[in-house]
């Protein structure tokens, strides 16, 4: 049999270059942008803090999924907020992991999470083809960071770590 | 995660369970919801020679008034509708696990189980409520205030089945709040409390900071700080004994508050 009409084409972004001189190198041809406000309320007598608000608004280019980019927000959103407010290891002195099941380690259901407000802000990169950016799990990295700046905001200090559960806050409340 | 082996007994009549029970002893345990007892068996913390499952026997699942009290039969859900008709039940059956959970965990499995931390122990000690046991030597009712010994630890025999609960139903002008913190919804609470006053007389119980649930006497006028005084909580990876003794100051200080405003 013949072959069909087959064609190759090459894309490379213009500004994604080799490593320079001193191994350098700039990985990503654009880069997303994410600004996140959190509204937390911390009760002083049982340290319980509580997320009342969340916002979150992305510049991903052009987007090229709403529906996609709700979902990765809101995944993203679900992660960031367990780093926060609930998950971490913690081992004894002698090494023993002290969270080795889900009682103890403490993954939130979706009724624990805050429910985001979510806002787009397409600006197109121009250095790509279809002016997307990517905004994958961007929330991951952006609520605990919104929720640890609310905390030592409520709390009037900055050397706050999460994840903020009501123990360890009220830890925090007494130094 | 997979249990131990096991033999697997389905009786259709409760005197057949109850002699099921009696010939295994120590190393028979009964099976109603599982929502405690299966994840224990899959961590093998559980290792029972014989699991008795009383799902199928008819009738055991009643909930009735009778008299001044609503009598929850051994494989009542905690999701039935019918417990929503008693105050203290309605209060505290939100907090209890999860919808899921509560489709299938029975109110008088997790009686049984005695966990420390669970709800529905604390509440039949606060309701001042009663349990019905049956074994192959015939029937006992015993007072919520002695059911209790200690963590997963009752005054049942091992041949005792806790056929029913009985909650005395609050008379006009009791009052009863409830309050606890727990990490996430659904979560065993890291401390409750519940304050129920009843014929003009206040009882608080704390729970999840002591070995079983506790009735504390409280001075009305520093509820908060006089509970917290009576207590010696162990605390664990998740809240210092010292937050564990905030907790019983807040919580039962709101709750008693709550109850004494409440009441007529």
């Amino acid at each position: 049999m013949e072959p069909g009409l087959a064609v190759t084409a090459y894309y490379a972004a213009p500004n994604l270059l080799p490593p320079d001189g001193d191994d350098r190198i700039a990985s990503s041809a654009s880069h997303g942008f994410v600004a996140d406000v959190a509204v937390v309320e911390i009760d002083r007598e049982t340290a319980a803090v509580s997320v009342l608000d969340y916002v979150t608004v992305h510049d991903a280019g052009r987007l090229l999924n709403p529906l996609l980019a709700e979902g990765q927000v809101r995944g993203g959103l679900a992660h960031g907020a367990a780093a926060a407010l609930f998950e971490r290891h913690v081992y004894d002195e002698d090494g023993n992991l002290m969270t080795g099941s889900f009682l103890d380690y403490l993954v939130p259901t979706a009724p624990d999470l805050p429910t985001p407000r979510i806002g787009h802000r397409e600006s197109p990169t121009p250095f790509l083809p279809l002016g997307a950016k990517g905004l994958g799990e961007g929330t991951t990295m952006s609520v605990p960071a919104a929720v640890a700046n609310a905390v030592a905001a409520a709390l009037g200090r900055d050397d706050v770590e999460p994840p903020f559960t009501p123990g360890r806050v009220w830890e925090l409340l007494q130094a | 995660m997979k249990p131990a082996p096991f033999a697997y007994v389905r009786p259709t009549t409760l005197d057949e369970a109850l002699s099921t029970l009696a010939d295994g002893g120590d190393d028979a345990k009964l099976l109603a919801g599982g929502q405690s007892l299966v994840p224990a068996l899959n961590m093998r913390v559980l290792r029972p020679a014989v699991l008795v499952d009383v799902n199928r026997i008819p009738d055991l699942d009643h909930v009735e008034r009778r008299g001044d009290a609503l009598v929850v039969g051994a494989t009542a859900r905690q999701a039935d509708p019918r417990l929503r008709d008693h105050p203290i039940l309605a209060a505290v059956l939100p907090h209890v696990g999860h919808t899921v959970t509560r489709n299938r965990g029975t109110v008088c499995g997790s009686v049984a189980h005695a966990d420390a931390a669970a709800e529905l122990p604390l509440a039949l000690v606060a309701a001042r409520g009663s349990a019905v046991l049956a074994s192959v030597r015939g029937r006992r009712e015993i007072s919520a205030d002695e059911l209790f010994l200690g963590p997963y630890t009752t005054a049942l025999a091992p041949d005792e089945l806790l056929v029913e609960t009985i909650w005395p139903i609050p008379a006009e002008g009791d009052a009863f709040a409830f309050e606890e913190l727990a990490q996430r919804g659904g979560d065993y609470a890291l401390c409750m409390a519940a304050a129920h006053v009843s014929g003009g007389e206040l009882r608080v119980v704390v729970g999840s900071v002591t070995a079983s649930p506790t009735i504390l006497t409280v001075d009305p006028e520093r509820p908060g700080d006089s509970a917290a005084e009576q207590v010696e909580p162990w605390g664990s990876i998740h809240a210092s004994p010292a937050y564990l003794r905030q907790l019983v100051r807040v919580l039962v200080g709101r709750a008693v508050g709550r109850a004494l405003e409440d009441a007529a």
